[in-house]
């Protein structure tokens, strides 16, 4: 697998993923992850447009870094994933409680929204 | 009718070792025989997921040894029914005895992992499993939308 990083406006960090997220993929992907989540309070929006596939593995290192961002204050976000990993987030039940959007634009609004209420 | 092809064709049983980068391996065999014998998009789709995390879950949860083991896979298709039969001699486990993980609103609330066989019991239309000596049998069943051929090249008419 692939993992990119771009800074966008307001602070929200993009981390696009690429490739298949099973277990020989998410190895290749998961310290770097794990870095960009466990240190500091980011907003992160994790780009899943270019993952093909998703399994059980794949949803683990994403609870787990989601997890490790909260409890710095952080949040992470999902954005454009596939048909049928949108499917497999779902079917999980991951959707409720890591927001999924339909992009990264929508994604960035919607973090922004939460930080804005969460700072009130 | 074996569904073994002599020619050329992408055979119906793969062994691969208990290592994880041999998932890799898995899902190449299960695109391959899935294009030789007509299989849609969708299905192979399941194949995929529920390949890949049977065979995660054996590798992973399997093995009380560090040892090399054999993991024999099985492509089987008759009629309307699509059949993977796994084999292996880890421990005696029966995935339809686990539950699917409790759903949690909250991300603090959120079990890390146990999706595995939810995913299996999600994406296919049944599953079978038996103990015999030291091997599972764990055998997952796909309905399909239309009948499998052999792989064979396809006649647009038959008469």
């Amino acid at each position: 697998m692939e993992l990119t990083t771009e800074q966008l406006e307001d602070g929200v960090e993009k981390i696009a993923l690429a490739g298949r997220m099973d277990s020989a993929g998410t190895q290749e992907i998961d310290l770097r992850f794990t870095g960009l989540t466990a240190t500091r309070p980011a907003l992160i929006v994790v780009d899943m447009s270019r993952v093909s596939f998703l399994a059980s593995i794949g949803i683990r290192t994403l609870v787990s870094n989601a997890k490790a961002l909260g409890r710095r204050g952080g949040r992470m976000v999902l954005a454009g994933p596939q048909p049928l990993v949108e499917e497999v987030l779902k079917l999980a039940g991951i959707d409720s409680f890591i927001p999924v959007y339909a992009d990264v634009g929508s994604a960035c609004a919607g973090l922004k929204t939460a930080a804005a209420e969460r700072s009130e | 009718m074996s569904e073994d092809a002599p020619n050329g064709q992408e055979p119906s049983e793969l062994v691969v070792t208990n290592d994880l980068s041999e998932l890799t391996r898995v899902s190449a065999w299960v695109h391959a025989w899935s294009q030789q014998h007509g299989m849609t998009d969708r299905t192979v789709e399941r194949l995929d997921l529920c390949s890949t995390e049977a065979v995660t879950n054996i590798i992973m949860h399997g093995y009380a040894d560090s040892a090399a083991h054999e993991i024999a896979l099985r492509l089987d298709c008759r009629h309307d029914s699509l059949a993977l039969e796994i084999q292996d001699d880890g421990g005696a486990f029966d995935p339809r005895q686990v539950n699917d993980p409790q759903p949690a609103a909250t991300l603090e609330d959120a079990q890390v992992g146990g999706w595995g066989v939810q995913m299996i019991r999600r994406f296919s239309d049944g599953w079978h499993y038996g103990r015999s000596g030291d091997r599972n049998h764990l055998t997952i069943v796909f309905r399909l939308s239309h009948p499998c051929h052999g792989g064979q090249p396809r006649h647009h008419v038959v008469e």
